[in-house]
C-alpha cells in the first residue's frame, strides 16, 4: 500500500514541479512598486466638494493616473445586502477610473457574493495581479481587519469604501458625514415647519438603531445639534430652543426596526394628541410614522417627517406631502471620491487635507485605531429638487413613482414618467 | 445422553478419535423445527460431505457449530469435551474455521489483508507489521499450492472465482484450525476452477485436518469426500464412508428420507429417527 | 510443503488482460518498462488512479496561466496564494474522506467545524477569556470530536442514515455557530487582527512564514530521513523475497519527492512582497500544518489497524463483522475523526479569514469537501480514497477558485466550473467501478 501512496504524491509533485519551472522561466515581474510619483501632482483644489454627476472633476486626474504604477483593485462585498454594488457602484466607478485616465487592465472590480473567504481571495489576487492600492468595502469588520492586514504586510495601500476599518495606520475612509447627514435632516426638519406652516411645535423624534449602529447615533447628533444646540442623544423631553419648539419625546428603535418604531410612535401620539412635528432618521422610519398618521386621520403637509436613504417609499411620501424631504447620498460622488484618492496614493502621494478632510474614530467597543477619512457631503431633497437629483440620476425610476403617486402629484413636482 | 446410546450410533468403522460430535442437536425457529435431534461426527483427517435437498438444514447446521446459532437441545463435543460455542470468535478459539458461502472477502483489500483482516500483526509502536503478515501469507498459500495469482499484494477485486475461494480458504487455515467448514465452496466455478478448490480439499485433509464441505453436486462428493452425511426435513438420515453409498442411494436419502432397495444394510442403521 | 522463497506467486500464468489491469503496476512490474506498460494498460481498461486529478491540475494550471492577465498563475505568489485558499478544502476534504470510506456522508462538517473555530477564536480574545493558543485548539477541536462521536453513535447504533443525522447536525451546528458567535462583547464579528500574542499565533497558522535558512534545513532534513527510510524498507522487503516496486520507482520517487520540496520552498523564497521596503518571504505555516494532516492520517488510514478495518467496513462491512471488527465502534470514531479533522479545516479558515463572522458558509465549505474528495479520485461508494486524495482535490477546487479570481470571473463562474469538474470526476468514478465489476463478472 505505501509504494502507491508515494506514487501519487510524486504525481502530485510533478505538477508543482512543472509550475516552479513556468514561474521561473516567466520571470517575478510584479509593477506594483510605489514610491516613486515622477513630476505629477495632485490636482489644484480638489476637494470632498469637487466631485458632480458630470464626473468633470475626474479628467484632472489622467497625468496622475500615468505617473502612477499598479493595479487598482475594487472588491464589493455582496449583491443581496443592496442592489446598489450592482446597479450603482461599479458602473459609476468604472466611469471614475475611466474618465481619470485608467485603461481597463489598470483597474478590476470585483464583488465577494457575500462570502467572506472571497472577498479576501479576491484581494489576494489583485495583489498577484499587481495592485498598488486596494479600495475594499468589507462585508464585515472582520474579514475587513484581515484585508487590511495581508495589504500592508505586502505593502499595498488601502481606502476601505463605504464601511469603515480601523486596523493598521493609514486605512483611508470614503464615506459620507453621518453628523452632515444629520445636520441636513435638522435643516430640512427647520424649513419644513415653517413651510407647512406649524405654530408651536410639538416634536417627536424617532431615532435611529442606536444600540446597535454606531452611524445612528453620529445622524442624531447632527440633527440634534441643527434642532436644539445640543449633540447629545437621546434628549429628555420639556427640552425647548429659541424658535419656539418644544420636545415632548424622543426614543431610538432597537435595531432599526421599521414596525417597533411604528408601535413607539403610535403610543406616544396616543399618549401625546399634541404632537405636530417629527423628526425620523431614515425613510423607513418615517413612513412607519405616516403610516400611523394616516390612521389616526392626519392629512398631507400638517405634521412633518424627515428621512435619509432617497428610497422610493420616502420620494411617494414627499410628493404626497407627508415628508418634507430625505438626505440622498449620490453613489456617483462616493465612486469618484473613491478613485480620487486611490489615484493619490497609486502615484504615491499623500491625499490633500481638503480631500482627506476628517478622521473617523472606532466606536465604543470596537479596538482599533482612529483612520483618516474622507466624508462627503449628501444632498436633501425635496419635492423641488427630486427631478434634478433622484430622478435625473436614475437611483429611483420615475416610472415607477409615477405609477405610485399619480401622473398629476409627479407632473406637479416637475416629474415625467 | 449417555455412553452407551452413543457408542451405539458410533460406525465401527471409524478408524481414529472423532474431532467433533454433534449430538441430538435440535434447534427450532419459532414453529419452524430445523433440527432434530441431529448427529454427526467429523474424524481428523477425513473429508465429510453434508448432502441434503434445499432447506433441509444444512447451513443451520453449519452454523450451530460456527457459533452462529445456539442448539436449543443437545451437545456440541469438541475433543472429547461438551463445549458452548456462542460466537464465531469462540469457534476460531477452538479451531474451527468457516469458509461461508459467500466468502466475505472485502473486494478493495488485497490477498494478505484479507487474510488477515481481524487478527493483524502489529509491531512495535502499534503499526501495522505488513512484512510479517506477507510473508506468513505467501507461506500459507505455497503450503496449499495456491501458485496462480500474480501477487499476493493485488486486490481481491481483481481475482478469478476460484482464486477467491482458495484465498478464502487459505484464510480458513491460516490459524492453525483443525476443523474447516465449506458451505458450497463449488458452487459458482467453472472445471477447472472447481478442480483447483477440490485439490485444495484434499490437500487440507492430508494436513490432517477435518473437513466439511456442504455440495449440492454428487460429481464433487463422490471425488473427494471421505464420509457422507445426509439431511432430510432436519433429520440426520444417513452418515458413512462414502464407499458405502452410491449416486442413487443419496439422492434417495436426498429425496425421501429413506432407502427403498437396501444394498448392503450400512446406511439404514444410522438413520436417526 | 514448498520453501517460501520460491512459493512461485509471481511466477504469471496468463490471465485475461482485465485481471491485470487492475493489479498495482508498482506490484506487477520487474522493471521500470513493465511498469510503464502495466500502467497504461491498467488507464485503458478504467482503473485510473489519481491520473485524472493530476492531468485536471495540469490542465487548469495551464489554462489559467494563459488567459490571466500578466499570466500571473504561476507567479511564486499566486502558487503560494494557491495553497493558502486550497489549505482549507484539503483539510476538510482529508476530513470527508474518513467518512465516504465507509460510503457514509458528513454533511454537517462545515458547521461543526466552524463551530470549534469560533470555539478556539473566542477564547484567544484578549478581553475575554485570553486563553493560550494551544489550549484554545485543544478546546475546539474536542468540541468537533465529541460532536462528531455524538452522530455517528446515532448513525452506528441507532442505524439511522447518516445523511439524515448530519443533515440534523449541520442545522444544530449552524445554530450553534451564530450562539457562539454572539458570545463576548464582539457583536458576532470576533477577529485575530490583533496585538494579542495568542490571536497572532492563530493567524499566523497561515500566513505566518518560516525563515528560508529554516525551511532549507528542515528539507533537507526531511527528505534524507524519508528517503533513507524508503531505501531501507525497500531493500529490506527486496532482501526477504516480498513484494517490491522496480529499484529504479522507488528511486524515481525519492528524487520527485525531494524535487517537490525543493521546488515548493524555492516558490516560498520569492519575495511576494510589492513594496520596496517591505519583504514577504518564505514557506507559510499552513504547508507544514497541511502536510503534517496528509502524513498522520495517511499512516492512519494505512499502516494501523484502526485503517485497515475502516477499508474493511467500506469494502464489505459483512465480512469485517465476520472477521470480529465491531461495525459501530470503526463508524463512530470515523465519524468523530471527520468532525475533529473539520475543527482544523475550519480553524485554518479562522486563520485565512482572521477571525469568524456569520458569513463562513458552512453549507457550502462541506459541498467543496465532498467534491475535493471525490475530485481527488475517492470513491462515493466506499472502501476506497486516500487521504492524498483530499489533497488533489482540495487543490483542484482551490486552483478553479485562485483562477476565477485571477481574471476576474466571479463565483457563478466558479459554481458552474466546479460543477462540471465534479460531474467528470464522479463518471470516472463510475465508470472505473463499472469496468471492475465488468471484468470480475466475466471471470467468476
Ligand atoms: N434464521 C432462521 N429463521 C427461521 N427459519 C430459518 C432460519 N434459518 C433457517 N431456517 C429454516 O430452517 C430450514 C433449514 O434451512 P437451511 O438454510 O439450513 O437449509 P439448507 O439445507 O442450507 O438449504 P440450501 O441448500 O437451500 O442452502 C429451512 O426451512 C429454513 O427456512
Ligand atoms: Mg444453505
Amino acid at each position: 500500500m505505501r509504494s502507491i501512496r508515494i506514487s501519487r504524491f510524486a504525481q502530485a509533485g510533478a505538477v508543482l514541479g512543472v509550475a516552479a519551472v513556468a514561474a521561473a522561466c516567466g520571470g517575478n515581474s510584479n509593477g506594483g512598486g510605489s514610491s516613486s510619483s515622477g513630476s505629477a501632482t495632485i490636482p489644484s483644489g480638489v476637494s470632498v466638494s469637487s466631485f458632480d454627476n458630470t464626473f468633470s472633476e475626474m479628467s484632472k486626474f489622467t497625468s496622475l493616473t500615468s505617473a502612477g504604477r499598479g493595479l487598482v483593485g475594487v472588491i464589493l462585498p455582496d449583491t443581496t445586502s443592496s442592489t446598489r454594488y450592482v446597479d450603482f457602484d461599479a458602473p459609476y466607478l468604472t466611469k471614475a477610473f475611466q474618465t481619470a485616465g485608467y485603461s481597463s487592465s489598470d483597474f478590476k472590480i470585483d464583488n465577494a457574493q457575500g462570502s467572506d473567504a472571497t472577498e479576501l481571495s479576491d484581494a489576494q489576487s489583485d495583489i498577484t495581479l499587481g495592485a498598488s492600492v486596494l479600495v475594499f468595502d468589507p462585508l464585515d469588520s472582520t474579514v475587513g481587519s484581515q484585508i487590511q492586514q495581508y495589504a500592508a504586510s505586502h505593502g499595498v495601500a488601502v481606502v476601505s469604501y463605504d464601511r469603515a476599518t480601523f486596523t493598521g495606520s493609514n486605512t483611508y475612509y470614503v464615506s459620507f458625514n453621518n453628523m452632515q447627514v444629520g445636520k441636513l435632516i435638522g435643516q430640512g426638519f427647520q424649513q419644513c415647519v415653517s413651510s407647512w406652516n406649524i405654530s408651536s411645535p410639538h416634536v417627536f423624534e424617532l431615532d435611529g438603531g442606536e444600540d446597535t449602529d454606531p452611524n445612528a447615533v453620529s445622524f442624531a447628533q447632527g440633527y440634534n445639534s441643527v434642532i436644539w444646540g445640543t449633540t447629545n442623544t437621546p434628549l429628555s423631553a420639556g427640552m425647548t430652543n429659541s424658535s419656539g419648539y418644544t420636545l415632548v419625546g424622543d426614543q431610538i428603535t432597537p435595531g432599526w426596526v421599521n414596525a417597533q418604531g411604528q408601535t413607539i410612535f403610535q403610543q406616544q401620539y396616543t399618549a401625546h394628541p399634541d404632537i405636530n412635528a417629527t423628526v425620523e432618521a431614515n425613510d423607513g422610519l418615517a413612513n412607519a410614522v405616516v403610516t400611523d398618521l394616516k390612521n389616526a386621520g392626519v392629512g398631507p403637509k400638517k405634521v412633518p417627517t424627515t428621512g435619509q436613504d432617497a428610497t422610493l417609499q420616502g420620494m411617494e411620501n414627499i410628493l404626497n406631502g407627508y415628508q418634507c424631504g430625505s438626505v440622498y447620498k449620490p453613489i456617483y460622488l462616493e465612486a469618484q471620491d473613491a478613485v480620487a484618492v486611490a489615484t493619490i496614493l497609486r502615484a504615491g502621494l499623500t491625499p490633500p487635507s481638503a480631500l482627506v478632510n476628517s478622521t473617523t474614530t472606532p466606536p465604543h467597543g470596537v479596538s482599533g485605531n482612529p483612520q483618516p477619512a474622507s466624508l462627503l457631503t449628501p444632498t436633501w431633497v425635496t419635492a423641488q429638487n427630486m427631478n434634478d437629483t433622484v430622478i435625473k440620476d436614475q437611483f429611483v425610476s420615475a416610472t415607477t413613482l409615477c405609477n405610485a403617486v399619480g401622473a398629476s402629484v409627479c407632473s406637479a413636482a416637475g416629474i415625467s414618467g | 445422553m449417555s455412553d452407551a446410546s452413543l457408542a451405539a450410533a458410533t460406525p465401527a468403522a471409524a478408524p481414529v478419535q472423532p474431532l467433533l460430535e454433534v449430538r441430538d442437536v435440535d434447534k427450532h425457529f419459532g414453529p419452524v423445527q430445523a433440527l432434530y435431534k441431529v448427529n454427526l461426527r467429523l474424524t481428523p483427517g477425513h473429508v465429510t460431505a453434508l448432502c441434503g435437498d434445499n432447506g433441509a438444514g444444512k447451513s443451520v447446521l453449519t452454523k450451530c457449530i460456527a457459533g452462529i446459532h445456539q442448539p436449543d437441545g443437545g451437545a456440541i463435543v469438541w475433543q472429547g469435551n461438551t463445549v458452548h460455542i456462542r460466537s464465531p470468535r469462540d469457534a476460531s478459539r477452538l479451531g474451527i474455521e468457516t469458509v461461508y458461502q459467500d466468502l466475505a472477502l472485502a473486494d478493495n483489500l488485497d490477498i494478505v489483508q484479507n487474510m488477515f483482516l481481524g487478527r493483524e500483526r502489529l509491531r512495535m509502536g502499534g503499526l501495522l507489521d505488513e512484512d510479517s503478515m506477507e510473508r506468513a501469507a505467501a507461506e500459507t498459500l505455497a503450503g496449499l499450492r495456491v501458485t496462480t495469482v500474480r501477487s499476493i499484494r493485488q486486490p481481491v477485486a481483481s481475482l478469478s472465482g476460484g482464486q477467491r475461494q482458495s484465498v478464502a480458504v487459505a484464510k480458513a487455515v491460516m490459524w492453525n484450525s483443525k476443523l474447516v467448514i465449506m458451505d458450497e465452496p463449488t458452487a459458482a466455478l467453472g472445471v477447472v476452477q472447481t478442480r483447483m478448490v477440490l485439490d485444495l480439499v484434499r490437500r487440507l485433509r492430508d494436513r490432517g485436518l477435518a473437513v466439511m464441505v456442504i455440495s449440492h453436486n454428487l460429481n464433487d462428493v463422490f471425488e473427494v469426500a471421505d464420509d457422507i452425511a445426509i439431511l432430510y426435513l432436519g433429520r440426520m438420515v444417513a452418515q458413512d464412508s462414502a464407499s458405502k453409498f452410491d449416486r442413487q442411494s443419496v439422492v434417495q436419502y436426498m429425496t425421501t428420507g429413506g432407502q427403498l432397495r437396501v444394498t448392503d444394510g450400512g446406511p439404514a442403521s444410522k438413520t436417526a429417527n | 510443503m514448498a520453501d517460501v522463497k520460491d512459493a512461485g506467486l509471481v511466477e504469471v500464468q496468463p490471465e485475461p488482460a482485465a485481471v491485470a489491469a487492475e493489479v498495482p503496476p508498482a506490484i506487477a512490474a520487474q522493471t521500470l518498462g513493465q511498469y510503464l506498460r502495466a500502467w497504461s494498460v491498467r488507464i485503458r481498461s478504467g482503473d485510473s488512479g489519481v491520473l485524472p486529478v493530476v492531468l485536471g491540475l495540469v490542465i487548469i494550471s495551464v489554462v489559467f496561466e494563459l488567459i490571466s492577465p500578466r499570466n500571473a498563475f504561476f507567479l511564486p505568489e499566486n502558487l503560494v496564494n494557491l495553497f493558502q485558499q486550497s489549505a482549507v478544502f484539503m483539510v476538510l476534504a482529508m476530513a470527508e474522506i474518513f467518512v465516504l470510506l465507509l460510503g457514509e456522508i458528513d454533511l454537517s462538517l462545515g458547521y461543526v467545524g466552524a463551530c470549534g473555530a469560533v470555539v478556539t477564536v473566542q477564547l484567544v480574545q484578549g478581553v475575554t477569556t485570553n486563553w493560550p493558543w494551544w489550549g484554545a485548539i485543544i478546546v475546539g477541536l474536542l468540541f468537533c470530536a465529541v460532536f462528531g462521536a455524538l452522530q455517528g453513535t446515532i448513525i452506528s447504533r441507532l442505524h439511522v442514515p447518516s445523511f439524515v443525522v448530519t443533515l440534523a447536525g449541520f442545522l444544530i451546528a449552524n445554530g450553534l455557530m451564530l450562539i457562539l458567535l454572539l458570545l463576548g462583547p464582539f457583536s458576532g464579528y470576533i477577529t485575530l487582527v490583533s496585538s494579542q500574542p495568542n490571536a497572532n499565533v492563530l493567524r499566523n497558522l497561515m500566513f505566518g512564514n518560516i525563515d528560508p535558512t529554516i525551511s532549507w534545513i528542515v528539507l533537507a532534513i526531511v527528505v534524507a530521513l524519508l528517503g533513507g527510510w524508503f531505501l531501507y524498507r525497500d531493500l529490506n522487503r527486496r532482501r526477504s523475497g516480498l513484494v517490491v516496486p522496480p529499484f529504479s520507482l522507488v528511486v524515481i520517487r525519492i528524487l520527485l519527492m525531494a524535487g517537490v520540496g525543493v521546488a515548493v520552498v524555492a516558490i516560498c523564497d520569492v519575495d511576494r512582497s510589492h513594496s520596496l521596503l517591505i519583504h514577504v518571504v518564505g514557506v507559510p505555516a499552513v504547508i507544514p500544518i497541511v502536510l503534517g494532516v496528509l502524513v498522520v492520517w495517511t499512516v492512519l488510514l494505512q499502516r494501523t489497524r484502526f485503517g485497515r478495518y475502516v477499508y474493511a467496513v467500506g469494502g464489505n462491512a459483512e465480512a469485517a463483522r465476520r472477521a470480529g471488527v465491531s461495525l459501530p465502534r470503526i463508524r463512530t470514531l470515523c465519524f468523530m475523526l471527520c468532525s475533529m479533522t473539520g475543527g482544523i479545516g475550519m480553524i485554518l479558515y479562522a486563520s485565512y479569514l482572521g477571525g469568524m463572522s456569520n458569513n463562513v458558509n458552512g453549507g457550502q465549505l462541506v459541498l467543496f469537501a465532498v467534491a475535493a474528495a471525490v475530485i481527488g479520485g475517492t470513491s462515493l461508494f466506499g472502501g476506497r480514497g486516500k487521504a492524498m486524495h483530499g489533497v488533489l482535490g482540495g487543490l483542484v477546487i482551490g486552483g478553479i477558485y485562485n483562477g476565477m479570481g485571477l481574471i476576474g470571473l466571479q463565483v457563478q463562474a466558479e459554481f458552474i466550473v466546479t460543477g462540471f469538474v465534479l460531474i467528470a470526476a464522479v463518471s470516472i468514478d463510475a465508470l472505473s467501478r463499472r469496468a471492475a465489476s465488468a471484468g470480475s463478472a466475466a471471470r467468476v
